[in-house]
């Protein structure tokens, strides 16, 4: 395991070693002879990084000889010439100009090995390392991404040299994933470091603007390289993959890396660039490219605006009567209602582009995936209908009373009803499997999460079933009415009652963890699908937003809705909710933030 | 078969350390499969004593673990991720801790690196920039106009 890894590691680090210093052994001081001995007496086992050395001068015996303050460590003298091999490590002459600092630079990287003496005096004008910056670059930026967001900013006014983690694509990658509710679009987190090879990142590196001070570089040659150079530069997957990779450089030259980092990290700021990168919206990114600290700007923007409500409300129209049930993605919007239609709404125009009909009473509850949709009506049947053509395929007869909700997976269909059962169908043929009957209310809402069915009936318990036995498994009471909706991820149940309350459930100990005040009637509906948000309907005509973890409710919409709200869903951007005033409201979080690749 | 392997810090001083606790140190562990070990000392030349002596330590107390990889937003916790041992361990000034972090990259112990990065992190992450620069003698070398940018960024996340 640990050798495939080195192998892998080794290769990667392909490029850097080539540019690597000879050993340094025949000017090593006299404190890292052993180190140098050691290293030469294998010569041929990767043994000792070759210029290990340079980067690990401050535990050299040349400074740990006697005990350091911990000042001496922290801003290490760059000229030290302990290990290096020309005298080009002396301390420098007065500085040049920031660009022809750079030329210089550039040109000496292609033919010359690299210096951390020159690349520390060309970020510091004290000519000081400061314990960041001598870090090994991956490791310096693990410490950045582990500081996490606020921080970030913090970081990014301590110092030039610091600034520059502000700067990094990766940085900014790693802290979007970590947040924990957040995500991007399916192929987006991993599509993208598919593309980016090392080769072509260091190739990026030489052709950038080094060093260039954070204003002055940008006129130069890096105008035009936006963030995804920076990306690609650093392109380094996980912080597991990063910490791999740190190791094994121990082995293959991490001594250059700081060097290296330096010099390609520091990238002009594509906010001071004329095309605007990060920041611009209009800027072309090169395909698979993403600038990920605009994309934390326009989440953490989003998250803002749900917070403070902030939202483009959209009414659309067009229903006949009350609207039951909506569910919808990236691209449409599907409602049922009591006109006995489904309408498919196109989720960009807001047209109404489909119509279908089928039913023969009011369409109480829809489901639909890729391949199917799943509806329940009144008329006490279930339709699995036939996407592409808009014509049923199935239609599923059995109970006595309308359905009221329906739910799926891929082998079986759920409905309940008001005949006070749940019935299991077979998906693919629709053949009836089995009936549980139990609940002593109609049973108002079904949810099916692997094996596991969730029911709330208006006898006010909630009822956990085996999909596959039928079997009763656990009964969850404490609301004091009937119950108009559940929801369950597979650890978490959210109930909505009579009682105008909300509880949160441990679906496995069956322990009310949480109980949600605010709604002035009957909670109709709710959604909730893992995480810390549950947004819910009730007939109070509000929509609410709840953080179920403290409990708080974080958002009171109003006054837009005339009557009940009979369904509510969301996503990241966005609330659609529908009511008995047959209006379909979309509350649009995302305004005109850049949410196309933000789930 | 020895059982034991001996470290020399730079400093001179001699270390032993179990097998299978030398195993955290990817340097060490390929170094006894490369050239094999005898009972002659491994020279850890970037390694001063006083720090050998805690990457050891943490290796002897860890030599058990599985570790498993854990996600970020719990090592984010205040108190997700650190063991009461570690925290102890942890207890030391910067200059030893980042000497600490030097040494496990050095050596190529992987689950202290993440250690020390995460404590740095949280010593840095609450701090104002001011209080960073004195803490660590970090000199201001922003001009007035890469100040004035610096700021303008940031104020995008605010």
């Amino acid at each position: 395991m640990k050798s495939g890894s080195q192998q892998e590691s080794d290769s990667g680090d392909g490029d850097s070693r080539r540019t690597n210093p000879p050993p340094p052994c025949a000017d090593a001081g006299t404190g890292v002879a052993s180190a140098i001995n050691i290293g030469c007496a294998h010569e041929g086992l990767p043994i000792y990084p070759s210029g290990a050395t340079n980067m690990y001068t401050p535990t050299s015996p040349l400074s740990l000889s006697q005990p350091s303050s911990m000042r001496s460590f922290m801003k290490l003298p760059v000229g030290q010439p302990s290990s290096m091999p020309n005298s080009r490590a002396l301390p420098a002459p007065p500085q040049p100009p920031a660009a022809r600092c750079n030329m210089k630079r550039k040109d000496s990287f292609v033919g010359t090995p690299l210096r951390l003496q020159d690349t520390c005096r060309a970020t510091s004008t004290g000519g000081q390392l400061d314990f960041l910056t001598h870090l090994p670059y991956e490791i310096a930026m693990v410490v950045v991404i582990y500081a996490d967001f606020p921080a970030i900013t913090t970081i990014s006014e301590v110092s030039r040299s610091w600034s520059r983690f502000a700067r990094d694509n990766a940085v900014w990658r790693r802290l979007f994933l970590q947040q924990r509710e957040w995500r991007t679009a399916r192929a987006l987190a991993t599509a993208y470091y598919h593309t980016a090879r090392p080769e072509r990142a260091f190739a990026r590196a030489t052709d950038s603007p080094m060093l260039s001070s954070l204003g002055a570089g940008a006129g130069a040659s890096g105008a035009c390289t936006p963030c995804v150079g920076v990306g690609e530069q650093s392109a380094s997957g996980d912080i597991a993959a990063l910490l791999t990779s740190r190791i094994l450089s121990a082995y293959s030259g991490s001594s250059l890396r700081p060097a290296i980092a330096l010099q390609h990290m520091v990238a002009p700021s594509p906010t001071l660039s004329a095309g605007g990168g990060f920041d611009g919206r209009s800027q072309q990114r090169p395909r698979g490219a993403v600038g990920w600290r605009h994309l934390f700007q326009q989440r953490l923007a989003l998250d803002r605006n749900w917070s403070s409500g902030t939202a483009d409300v959209h009414v659309l129209t067009g229903h006949a009567d009350s609207v039951y049930c909506v569910q919808y993605d990236h691209d449409k919007i599907v409602t049922g209602s009591r006109d006995r239609t489904i309408r498919v709404w196109d989720s960009t125009t807001l047209q109404c582009v489909r119509t279908l009909t089928g039913h023969d009473a009011s369409v109480l509850c829809l489901k639909y995936d890729n391949a199917t949709l799943v509806t329940g009506s009144s008329d006490a049947t279930v339709i699995v209908w036939n996407w592409g053509a808009g014509t049923p395929a199935l239609r599923l007869v059995s109970h006595a009373a309308g359905v009221l909700d329906v739910a799926f997976n891929d082998e079986y269909i759920v409905s309940c009803s008001k005949d006070c059962t749940i019935k299991v169908w077979r998906r693919d043929d629709g053949r009836l499997l089995r009936t549980m009957a139990g609940h002593r209310g109609p049973v108002n809402a079904v949810q099916l999460c692997g094996t596991r069915i969730v029911s709330a009936s208006g006898d006010s318990l909630i009822k956990m079933w085996d999909i596959k036995t039928g079997d009763l498994i656990r009964t969850f009471s404490g609301h004091t009415r009937g119950l108009a909706c559940v929801q369950f991820d597979g650890r978490t149940i959210v109930s909505g009652s009579s009682d105008q309350l909300i509880k949160v459930w441990d679906a496995e100990t069956g322990v009310c963890k949480q109980t949600l005040r605010g709604h002035k009637d009957l909670v109709r509906t709710l959604h909730y699908a893992g995480g810390h948000r549950a947004v819910s309907g009730s007939y109070d005509q509000t929509v609410k937003v709840w953080d179920i973890t403290t409990g708080k409710c974080t958002l009171d919409l109003k006054d837009m809705h005339t009557s009940w709200v009979f369904d509510v869903q969301f996503s990241a951007s966005r609330i659609v909710s529908t009511s008995q005033d047959q209006k379909i409201i979309i509350w649009d979080f995302a305004k005109d933030l850049d949410v196309a690749d933000i789930n | 078969m020895m059982n034991a392997i001996q470290l020399q810090a730079s400093d001179g001083q001699l270390f032993a350390i179990d097998r299978e606790a030398a195993a955290l140190s990817s340097l060490v562990h390929n170094l006894a499969c490369d050239v094999g070990i005898d009972s002659t000392p491994i020279p850890m030349p970037n390694v001063a004593g006083a720090t050998l002596a805690k990457v050891v330590e943490y290796c002897t107390h860890h030599r058990d673990d599985v570790r498993l990889c854990k996600d970020v937003a719990d090592l984010l916790q205040d108190d997700g991720l650190v063991e009461p041992w570690d925290r102890r361990f942890l207890a030391v000034d910067d200059d030893t801790l980042l000497r600490m972090l030097h040494a496990a990259d050095y050596m190529g112990v992987d689950a202290l690196v993440e250690l020390c990065c995460v404590a740095i992190a949280r010593l840095i992450r609450d701090l104002p920039a001011d209080a960073i620069r004195s803490r660590f003698d970090i000199t201001d070398d922003f001009s007035a106009l890469e100040r004035a940018q610096i700021a303008a960024e940031a104020a995008l996340c605010d």
